[in-house]
Formats: structure tokens, sequence, C-alpha cells
């Protein structure tokens, strides 16, 4: 029942996945392509799953504790690691995200196993209007609760939209904002947030640690106490994240932004508000799965290559038997998050280590590896001018909004092509 | 001394270089979740292992046909190996998108696969004939709003278009009951069927919806006709017939990720074949006319 070999494979690249930023599901997957074709289908949604768990679990380290992003769903602990006053506050904030986020996994795996046979009803989840509601609704909160004056987190969110439509776009079929051949594709992901996430957020860090320690003080504090006592919003981030987790292109990067924006609204507390991050994102990293399970349709290019290695070894969706497929999955499942909890929570104990080592040599790092996979997917792309042209132009402006909470802009790109494509579908159904 | 080692090096390097196989690139030209993303995965997996007639075989997935035709596909000059959709091409020469033309008549085909849509329902109690609704079409697909044009014309019906991201978010629009009906290629139909819905060809076919209700269109054959060629770039006749060999030698084996993602092969281990591999001058009509249906007017 419990598949080692898989386990393994899938912690080890997840474990590359979550510390190297932008590298990606997709490119992860696509690094152990030989591989990947001689796993069985059980197997590989193991590994599947267990790359996505384990870079959320070792990604939202060097998120909290330097403020580096590993993958993007782990945006908002990079920025709400700067309102983390003490060692002992990042301290609970990895352990609270680790157990939130084993929270948020097994209780949806739980409940995606015990209804296995009405998973069929998820269906009705993907409605057009429903659709629309929850992404104006994610918007409208994450306007309201970033942290920037209202009109400004509005101005950023119509900048990040309009960024976002930049290319052509198959819902209007026309080109916007396309001055060059290569702006075909729009602006690549990876740059727009590693310039106007990341480096803003790096360069902010950088003089945050030159000017400030954080506080050594010792203060008593329970992981339980942030956490466990109240079972009943744990259970409603996991709700939100199970559910964001199923929005095609999106999954847990609106999980883990969605639950980071409610908790805002709630508390101030930077150690509830990583934890309700992460709780959402975990959620969502089980979900993500299931209309690929249920239905054979992928709803990211990461799960499109899934799909691929597992039709190449005999899946199909039509004659699988769900009910086996996932007892076989959530059991291993399990044994991912135990992994994943075992790694990251014991680190939380050595939070005053990470800060003796020198930031000059920890960020001058990660500006090397961001910008080695930027120029790698560049090369990749045959753009590599395209790439450079770009980072050149909004470098500066990333540079110079250093101050601002930045998540508005970033969110608004990265939902403005299924938010104006759900607009369309529901302008043709109803009008 | 120094002078043997330098001749023997120069002669080793001259050697290698005029046994260098060139390097083969795929170029998907559709987008990353679509039928051909997966067949460009599939033909980088076999050619891969054959490695024959080619060095190192890369992929490029840009994901977008703009970007494949417009920007890439003349910074690529070792051999290449792209699909393109008649559909494709028709949708740009309307003046709309981003004008990324192909004319295959410059390249070499080397596979061709003429393929008929599908219409399918959920509810087996409506009629497409009588009963008005909605019918979800794959939005990047050129074909289908004349194929819905058609539709009403023929049954004097007033069907409405809506235009979904991917085959895949217009069948659960299927089944959540936001669509009545949807239109799919191949093999969505077979998907559709599995989970309990009903569908018929559009053309080509006595069980067609138009053979069925004797109602003569013009160019009856043609609707919803799309055809996929892939095309090679860059290559010497040899090459290009080399490719077309070892295309059809992996489409005809069982055991091939090509024949595994298209479940070509049926209970006995013999293999299904819907391509045509012999291209003459039939072919290059065959494509002009389904562009020209195609074509939105």
């Amino acid at each position: 029942m419990i598949d080692a070999s898989a386990i393994i494979i899938g912690c080890a690249l997840g474990l590359f996945a979550g510390l190297v930023p932008g590298l990606g599901y997709f490119t992860t997957l696509l690094l152990a392509f030989p591989l990947m074709l001689y796993m069985s289908v059980p197997e590989l949604l193991i590994i599947y799953s267990s790359v996505v768990t384990i870079s959320i679990y070792v990604g939202s380290i060097p998120a909290t504790i330097y403020g580096i992003p590993g993958d993007t769903a782990s945006m908002p602990a990079v920025y709400e690691s700067r309102n983390l006053k003490s060692e002992i506050q990042v301290s609970q904030a990895i352990s609270g995200a680790a157990f939130g986020g084993f929270f948020g996994s097994v209780s949806v795996a739980i409940f995606c196993l015990v209804m296995v046979n009405y998973l069929d009803t998820i269906k009705y989840f993907y409605s057009t209007p429903l659709f629309l509601f929850l992404l104006t609704m994610a918007s409208v909160i994450i306007i309201w609760t970033a942290g920037n004056k209202k009109l400004t987190s509005l101005l950023l969110y119509v900048s990040g939209f309009m960024l976002g439509l930049v290319g052509y776009n198959p819902h209007l079929d026309m080109p916007i904002l396309v001055f060059t051949d290569h702006m075909y594709i729009g602006l690549p992901n990876e740059v727009v947030i590693a310039t106007l996430f990341s480096l803003p957020n790096i360069i902010f860090y950088f003089n945050y640690f030159k000017l400030n320690r954080k506080d050594t003080s010792k203060e008593s504090y329970s992981v339980w106490s942030i956490y466990f006592v109240n079972p009943l919003k744990s259970t409603f981030f996991s709700v939100v994240g199970f559910f964001t987790g199923m929005i095609p292109g999106l999954t847990t990067i609106l999980s883990s932004t969605l639950s980071y924006n409610i908790m805002c609204y709630f508390t101030k507390d930077p150690v509830k508000r990583i934890v309700a991050s992460e709780t959402g994102n975990n959620a969502g990293a089980f979900s993500c799965l299931l209309p690929l399970m249920v239905f054979g349709i992928p709803i990211t290019s990461s799960e499109a290559l899934l799909l691929y290695f597992m039709e190449q070894n005999g899946f199909s969706n039509s004659t699988v038997d769900l009910g086996q497929l996932m007892k076989h999955l959530v059991a291993n499942f399990m044994v991912v998050n135990v992994i994943g909890l075992v790694l990251a929570w014991p680190l939380s104990n050595c939070v005053k280590y990470f800060y003796r080592i020198d930031m000059r040599y920890v960020f001058s790092m990660v500006l090397i590896v961001i910008t080695v996979a930027i120029m790698y997917s560049a090369w990749e792309s045959y753009s590599i001018l395209y790439y450079l042209s770009l980072i050149f132009i909004l470098a500066p402006i990333g540079i110079a909004l250093k101050n601002l909470q930045m998540m508005p802009l970033v969110f608004a790109f990265l939902i403005s092509d299924t938010m104006l494509g759900s607009m369309l579908i529901f302008k043709q159904l109803y009008f | 001394m120094k002078k043997t080692i330098i001749s023997l090096m120069m002669i080793l390097v001259s050697f290698s270089f005029a046994n260098a196989k060139e390097d083969l690139t795929i170029l998907n030209t559709g987008s990353k979740t679509g039928g051909f993303s997966q067949q460009s995965l599939a033909y980088y997996t076999d050619l891969s292992r054959m490695k024959k007639e080619f060095n190192i075989v890369n992929l490029v997935n840009p994901g977008n046909k703009c970007v494949a035709v417009n920007s890439l596909l003349s910074k690529i000059k070792e051999p290449l190996l792209m699909p393109w959709g008649s559909d494709m091409e028709a949708k740009q020469r309307t003046d709309a998108g981003c004008g990324a033309t192909v004319d295959i008549n410059s390249a070499q085909v080397v596979r061709f696969v003429e393929k008929y849509q599908y219409l399918c329902q959920a509810n087996s109690k409506i009629d497409i004939t009588k009963n008005v609704g909605r019918v979800g079409v794959n939005a990047s697909a050129a074909a289908l709003p004349k194929t819905i044009k058609a539709i009403n014309t023929s049954f004097k019906t007033n069907h409405k278009k809506v235009g979904y991201d991917g085959w895949g978010a217009a069948i659960i629009a299927l089944f959540n009951g936001e669509v009545e009906y949807i239109i799919v290629s191949p093999p969505g139909n077979a998907q559709v069927e599995a989970k309990g819905g009903e569908c018929m060809p559009l053309s080509r076919s006595d069980d067609s919806l138009f053979a069925k209700h004797d109602v003569l269109v013009k160019n009856t054959d043609l609707v919803a006709s799309n055809i996929d060629a892939w095309l090679v770039y860059n290559a010497t006749e040899e090459q290009a017939n080399a490719l077309a060999a070892n295309l059809k030698k992996i489409h005809y084996e069982c055991d091939t990720a090509i024949s595994r993602w298209q479940k070509g092969c049926d209970s006995k281990g013999t293999a299904i074949q819907t391509s045509e591999w012999d291209i003459n001058k039939s072919h290059y009509t065959r494509w002009e006319d389904s562009v020209t249906w195609n074509t939105i007017k």
C-alpha cells in the first residue's frame, strides 16, 4: 500500500522545487522525464502530490525566515514575514505553518476519501457565475486587506490586471500591447514575479537585516495555542483551500492568497496570517488533483504533463477504479505529509542559526539562482533579449515600489486571464 | 610531436564534424494542455529513444501558436517538426488574431490527419433540431462558430455559442448543466460517452446530424472538418523522408508513446490507423477545402 520509492522520488523533487525560486512544478517534472515514463499511474499521482506538498512545506521556511519565495503560492508568507518581530515569532510561524499545512492536507485528503463516491458532484463547482463570484470576492478582499492605502491597492490591482493582459489573448482573439513578436506570449510569470515581487522583497529584507536584528528575547509560546485551539478556523481555511485549489490555472496560488487575505481582515497577528495561508495552500495541493482524477481534465500545465505520463501508463478516467486509486493515494499522501511535517517543524527550533548566516551571501545566492532560473527559461524559449529587456524595465519599478505590498498587483496579474475568460463566458451565457 | 598531436586532433575534429548528426526540434504550436502538446511530448519520447537520424531531439513548447510561428519558427535553424491545423490556418486568414500563417505547400508534410467533430449532449430527451439551447465549444477552435451557424441555418434554430477555455472545460459545462450541447473533437466524444452522454458525428457518416435529418448543407462533407498536418522545415528531402518513415513506424507499433496516447491499438494488438502517410496533391486540395470551409465570414 505504501509506495516508498514514489514517496522518496516525489519528496526529493519537492524539496528541489520548494527551495529553488522560480523552478515550478512543470520544469521539475520535466527534469524527471525519463524516470516518469516508467512509473505506474498510482506512483505518478503519489510523486506529483509529493512534489506539490513538500515544496509547500519546504518553500514556506525560506519565505518566513528570509522573505525568499520558493514557490509562487508562498507569496503571502514572503510578504507577511516582514511583520514578524522576533525570532520566537518566526519560529512560531514556521511550526504553525507546518501544523496548519498538515491539518489542511490531511483533512482534505480524508474528506475526499470519505466522499469518493460523490466526487463527481464537483462538476457543479465548475459553474462560470460561481467562478466569477469567487474571483471577484478574492480581488475585493485582497484590495481591502493588502495593507496599502485602498486607492494604492486598487491602482496596483488594475496595473497587474493590465500587465496580465499583455500578449495574444485567445478569448478576445487579438493581441494586446504587442510591440514585438516575442510579446505574443505576454509577460512571463517568472519575470514579473521576480522583478515586481521577489526583488523588492529581497531588497527590503537586505536593508532590514542591515539595520535590525530579530528580537531574540524568549517568550513562552505554544504552537497548540496558535493553531489547534481553534478547529473552526483551521477547518474554514481548509475549506477555502479545497475549493480554490480546483480553480484552473490558479490552484494553490489562489488558495494561499485568499486564505491569507481573509485572515488579514480578522487579525494583525502575522503568525496567524501565515498559518492561515499555509493551511489553505496545503489543502489546495490535494484538491487540485480532483478534476484530473475524476474527469481526466488537467487544470494546470504541470497536470497536463502528469496526464501525459499517466496515459502512457494506461490511465483512462472512464475505466479507472477511483475508489481504489483514492485509497492508495490518500494512504501515501498521509506519509508524505508526515515527512513534510518532520522536515519543517524541527527547523522552527533552528531559526537563530539561520540568522547567524551572513545575509549578503544568502541574498546574493538567491538573486543568482533566480537569475539563472529566468535565463534558462529565456534560453529555452529563444527569447533571451526579450527577457533581459523586461528585467531592465520592470526591476527599477519593483525597486521603487519596495515599500508597498505588491500582492494586489501580482495576484491581478496571475488571475487576469482566468477572470477575463470567465467574464466572456458569463456574457455569452446570460446576455 | 606537437605537430602530430595537433594534426591528430584536427583529424578527429573533422571526422566528428563530418559524421555529426543534426538535432531535431519539435515545436508545439498548440496550447500547453491540448492534443498537440500531448502528441509533441509523445513524439519527443519516441524519437529520443530512436535517435537514428538525429543527434538530440529538443522539445519547444511555448503554448501559444502566435509565438511558435511568428517568433520561433524563423529562429530555429535545425530540422523542425511541428503540427498545424486547418482551422488555425483559417483563423489567420480573416485578419483576426496574430496573423500566424503557415503555408503548408512550402513545408514537407509528413503526416496528415482528417477528423470530424461530434455533437454531444448529456440529456437524451432534447433534440438539437428542435430544442434551442447553448452550445459549448472550445473557444480557440475557429471552425465551430461556423458549424453552429450551419446547424442554425439547416434546422432554423437559434442556438447560442459559448466558448470555453479548452475541450475539458466545455465537457464539464455539459455535465453540470451550464450548456445543453457541446461540440468536441475525438477523443472528447469518447470521454462524454463514458460519462453517460450521447454523441453523434457531424459529417461524413450516415449517422451524422445532417445525413440523419436529410438536410442539405453547402459542402455537407466539410461541416466541422478539421485537418491536422505535421510539417517538417529546414530538412533535406532525405531527412524528411526518414523522419516520415520513423513516424509511420512508431504509429504502427503498439508499444510506443504515440500509440499509447492515441489508444491506437485494438485488443489483438493491431495498430488502428487514422493518419495518412503517403502525401500527394489530393491532400493539399483537401487542406485548402477545409481551410476555406473553416474560414469565418
